[in-house]
């Protein structure tokens, strides 16, 4: 990759190249398909984009947790760490090794869409909670129990020693997640990646999670890798933001630099086309033609060609576009840019 | 917001736009539900190559006294415990021949032991003439796969493709006669559970409520009556005048009793699933009768299920009567089945002896695996919301 | 109103309509308590408009809905149906009554993948209302499931293909094909847009305003997002645990709420805009168990601004000058913020 302009600011994750493929017996889908991503100290990276795009599947390529038929074949996912040495390519780690083991739920921890299914549902909250306290430290059991507690009451949970000993299925779906949310960030680690936490949620415990989520990066200092399709949630929490469409990162830039000034069709047709305050009552919202491509029937190209409003005969369903720097940090990936 | 009124103009249309289709093979988008999961299974080659197993015992089944080379019944003390015979292609003008076997008694042992013998070969026919039997007790045929080419030898005495047991009847054929009992057994007892099954399960399903549990409740007191003991009374209560024929359908009823109780669990799941499926809510909101609902729009979203699930019934209805045929609860000599012909191979010393009387039951095991992986097959590809 | 004068104005009246589901037990289902899904809600849809039901999860307005269309039966109240053949109450109509009167009323579903039979091709599926209602011959099916397929954007060649071939936003225009089929007066669109990618919700929602302005249907549009609703409604009730709590039009239950959990669900929805503060009124827990509601005011565990009063006895639904209606004793005192 030869974009380097955001050298000033130094990035905690790396993700370049990266690279997913699955072999199904109908062919190859091309889920991530070359994606670059800078997660930095301290800041929440938005991933946006609709169904298909490859979001949750390039952070579970970061987490090594693509399952056959799936392969990720390439890229690099640094981890930086205070020093060079502490550095390591998650990608070349040894799959279920120890050391991953140790960066996965210790260094970077995920929370779900469904909490439900990622709680077993025959061991209590507290129970899992302490396992995954125990697994990253050396805590005793009553000290584990004890910071488990404690990490329940930060967030927020009503009455915590009774939750403690209550099973998923006893909690209501708020709650669920801020055990979830617990149980992520009670190892202290620095990347938090969140995959469409609030999506199942009422728009009320959204609020509540989405503030949870803001309050306890400001406590903690970890990063946030947020997924999610709504345009809205993004704007709440996310630093920086990269829009996803059919496995390819097709701009990124600041939460401002996108939303505000959007460069790429897609980023412009997906924003005009949600309602805002700015919709008046009755306004036909300006709309995106066509579907989303079956994943394997990818357009050649810039993916986004046959949906296009801006399309270049003869240019963009040819090739890929190269990234264009638009101002520092803003990126796009669009021929309508190539200078 | 000054970009969306820049912006909005390149976008606005009045007229709604034409849909693109992506997925341009236009076979798949007018394949029926049946089409794709054709397609599906055909994909799954485990439960295909299986499923042609299964048709070629079905053959089996149809064809039954045209495969057998001798009646099944006849029997010669001279000829007992005789080993397969070495077939022969292309000697001396015959396509195919079997050697002679003769027998010696040991005078040590005083068993019989035998050697074949190639020199003195029997020439062999296809689609010979053979004893005379009636094809589904309709036609009256004498042709046979394989047939004496001289037409009056006695097939009892010369072919014996896989051996004879002790009372000298012919192996090969005892096994396609067995084959046609036990897997008839099977798929009768199949279709009867089909029925109870979908009976019971669907008045369950659709009612629901207090119905349903009652119903739910008797499944459960029949699951949890001891099914052996339960045989044997059965078994004990056959008048002994009963005929061949009367045993074999009472045994079908019996086994079937007991096994259309999964049917319909799994059929009752599935209503009560289906029952609030929004297609059908639309349905009933158009006005649709219950009949309507239940045979346009219900029992078709699931036939593929009841398939599935039938054929993984059938090898357990299988191994049901051979099980029960074995321990002579079942069927009784001089009818033939895959549990009659291996309580022949009971005894130790009839294994080490002669081990080709163990023969069915690899007969039973490749008929069992193949059912089972073209059921798994089926209900893999019955799956409707699966990735085409 | 261009309809004929004979005609009520609202093509649907709902009075003190009551939802109680039982809560059972045992084999033999001993009815042990109540859950109160509706409780004595009363409105109505104007003819030609679109009237925007919002609230949380287990509010109880998809029993509402459920309820005016008949595919559960209300507990207690009146649904009155305005049709061309005078007023009737629908409530506790029997089925046989009832049957002509169905396609007067349609639904249109949230899933797009289980509201479609997918076993039938698209003809089967948006001819069988037709065929439900008397029409035999199958040219005349035929001439119309063209036409409604034409109408709502999808090409009538598609008529012998299965719903597999389509997406999410296909389907759901196929389903507003269905619900077209009888030339319905209601609509009832049970959050048609939740399950489907964001850049073709806007193709959706503009389809629903199209046919409506066409038409001349009358919505009722139920939907947990206030963007949305806002969009297309002409006026919107809020429901809190099986009670309406507010209504007005977009523009007064946005610019000045009257009830602070109205207050709260405008302040909890993420505006896709980084510019906009965010300072969320955020609500204190989770909405209350059905089965066992909080005394007084359903909402004042959770208010912040909940008095004594709150406590003990439950407001009713008052009007004000302006015609708005609320139910809140404190309405007087507060003062609620909506967006700017």
């Amino acid at each position: 990759m030869t974009t380097k302009n955001k050298l000033e600011k130094k990035s905690i994750l790396e993700v370049r190249g990266l690279k997913t493929y699955f072999y199904t017996t109908d062919g190859t889908v091309k889920a991530v398909d070359g994606v670059d991503l800078d997660v930095f100290p301290k800041k929440t990276l938005g991933i946006v984009g609709e169904s298909g795009c490859g979001k949750s599947i390039t952070t579970k390529s970061i987490l090594r947790l693509i399952d056959y038929p799936g392969r990720t074949i390439e890229g690099e996912v640094n981890l930086k760490g205070d020093t060079l040495k502490d550095s390591v390519d998650l990608l070349k780690l040894k799959q279920n090794g120890t050391e991953l083991r140790q960066i996965r739920g210790g260094r970077i921890s995920m929370i779900f869409q469904e909490p439900m299914t990622s709680f077993s549902p025959i061991h209590t909250i507290g129970n899992q909670i302490i396992e995954a306290i125990r697994l990253h430290s050396k805590l005793g059991k009553s000290e584990a129990l004890e910071f488990a507690e404690d990490w329940l009451i930060r967030v927020g949970m009503s009455n915590p020693s009774q939750r403690l000993k209550q099973y998923a299925f006893e909690l209501s779906g708020g709650q669920r997640q801020r055990a979830m949310i617990a149980m992520a960030l009670c190892t202290n680690p620095d990347i938090l990646i969140a995959d469409e936490p609030t999506t199942a949620l009422d728009v009320t415990t959204q609020a509540q999670v989405l503030d949870l989520l803001k309050e306890m990066q400001e406590k903690n200092g970890m990063s946030i890798i947020m997924i999610t399709h709504d345009l809205g949630v993004i704007a709440e929490l996310a630093d920086d933001v990269s829009v996803m469409y059919l496995g390819k990162v097709v701009e990124s830039g600041t939460i401002r630099q996108v939303f505000k000034n959007p460069k790429h069709p897609y980023t412009q047709a997906l924003l005009s086309s949600i309602p805002s305050l700015a919709t008046g009552h009755r306004e036909r919202l300006p709309i995106l033609t066509g579907t989303i491509p079956h994943p394997q029937a990818r357009p050649a190209g810039c993916p986004f060609n046959p949906r296009c409003k801006d399309f270049i005969e003869g240019t963009c369903e040819v090739s890929f576009p190269n990234q264009e720097i638009i101002e520092e940090g803003h990126l796009v990936n669009c021929h309508l840019y190539n200078k | 917001m000054n970009y969306l009124s820049k912006i909005k103009n390149k976008f606005f249309s009045d007229k709604i736009p034409e849909e693109i289709i992506v997925q341009e093979d236009e076979s798949i988008q007018i394949a029926t539900q049946r089409q794709l999961i054709w397609r599906r299974f055909k994909r799954h080659r485990l439960g295909f190559a299986s499923s042609i197993v299964v048709i070629l015992f079905y053959v089996v089944v149809l064809f039954a006294d045209f495969l057998a080379t001798s009646v099944p019944v006849h029997y010669g003390a001279a000829r007992g415990f005789m080993p397969p015979q070495p077939i022969k292609f292309f000697q001396e003008g015959d396509f195919l021949s079997v050697c002679h076997v003769i027998g010696e008694r040991n005078l040590e042992s005083f068993r019989m032991e035998h050697t074949a013998d190639c020199n003195n070969r029997e020439p062999l026919q296809l689609f010979g003439k053979g004893y005379e039997y009636k094809l589904w007790g309709l036609f009256k045929t004498d042709r046979h796969l394989f047939a004496m080419k001289n037409p009056d030898a006695n097939v009892d005495e010369w072919i014996h493709l896989m051996g004879t047991d002790k009372q000298g009847r012919d192996v090969f054929s005892r096994v396609m006669h067995g084959t046609r009992v036990s897997l008839t057994i099977g798929i009768i007892g199949v279709g009867l559970s089909i029925v109870f099954g979908i009976f019971i399960g669907s008045i369950s399903g659709y009612y629901g409520g207090l119905i349903d549990s009652l119903l739910q409740r008797f499944i459960e007191i029949i699951r949890s009556v001891p099914t052996i003991p339960l045989y044997m009374g059965f078994s004990a209560a056959f008048p002994a005048d009963w005929t061949i024929n009367q045993v074999y359908f009472m045994i079908t009823v019996i086994i079937s009793l007991f096994a259309w109780t999964d049917l319909a669990r799994v059929i009752r799941g599935r209503f009560l699933s289906l029952r609030d499926e929004d297609f059908v809510v639309a349905a009933r909101l158009n006005g649709a009768s219950t009949m309507r609902i239940v045979f346009v729009h219900m029992l078709p979203s699931f036939y593929s299920h009841i398939i599935a699930q039938a054929s993984l019934a059938l090898p357990l209805m299988i191994v049901t009567e051979t099980s029960l045929s074995y321990l002579g609860l079942g069927l009784r000599p001089p009818a033939i089945s895959y549990g009659v012909l291996l309580k022949d191979a009971q005894n130790v010393q009839a294994v080490a002896h002669s081990p080709w009387l163990f023969l069915p039951a690899i007969f039973v095991i490749v008929v069992i695996l193949a059912l089972n992986f073209m059921g798994d097959g089926i209900r893999d590809a019955a799956d409707p919301y699966q990735e085409v | 109103m261009s309809a004929t004068k004979t005609q009520n104005e609202n093509i649907v009246e709902v009075k003190n309509l009551k939802k109680y589901f039982p809560l059972t037990q045992g084999i033999f289902q001993k009815v042990v308590g109540h859950i109160k899904a509706v409780d004595d809600v009363s409105f109505v849809i104007p003819r030609g408009k679109t009237v925007g039901l919002v609230g949380e999860s287990g509010c109880g307005k998809t029993t509402i809905s459920k309820c005016i269309l008949r595919a559960i039966d209300p507990t207690s109240g009146e649904i009155n149906l305005n049709t061309e053949q005078g007023s009737k109450n629908i409530a506790d109509m029997r089925e046989k009554e009832l049957r002509p009167l169905r396609k007067e009323m349609q639904l249109i579903f949230q899933d797009p993948f289980s509201s479609l039979n997918p076993r039938m091709n698209l003809f089967d599926i948006v001819s069988e209302p037709l065929l439900l209602n008397g029409v035999k011959s199958r040219v005349e099916r035929q001439d119309r499931v063209e036409e409604l397929l034409s109408k709502v954007g999808l090409r009538p060649e598609y008529m012998v293909r299965f719903p597999h071939a389509f997406s999410g936003g296909q389907r759901q225009r196929i389903g507003i094909a269905r619900a077209l089929a009888l030339n319905p007066s209601l609509i009832v669109c049970d959050e048609p847009v939740s399950g489907l990618d964001v850049s073709v919700q806007a193709q959706v929602i503009n389809l629903l305003m199209d046919l409506q302005d066409e038409l001349g249907l009358s919505y009722l549009f139920v939907s947990h997002d206030l963007s949305i609703v806002r969009q297309i409604s002409d006026s919107i009730q809020v429901m809190y645990l099986g009670r309406l709590v507010e209504n007005g039009t977009p523009e007064e239950i946005f610019s000045s709420p009257k009830h602070p959990y109205t207050e709260a669900l405008i302040s909890a929805v993420p505006q896709a805009d980084p510019d906009m503060p965010k300072n969320h009124q955020t609500l204190i827990g989770e909405i209350p168990n059905p089965s066992n509601p909080p005394n007084g005011c359903y909402f004042h565990p959770r208010c912040a601004y909940a008095t004594d009063e709150c406590k003990k006895t439950n407001p009713a639904l008052t009007v004000d000058k302006s015609g708005r209606s609320f139910s809140c004793h404190n309405a007087k005192d507060i003062k609620l913020t909506g967006l700017i």
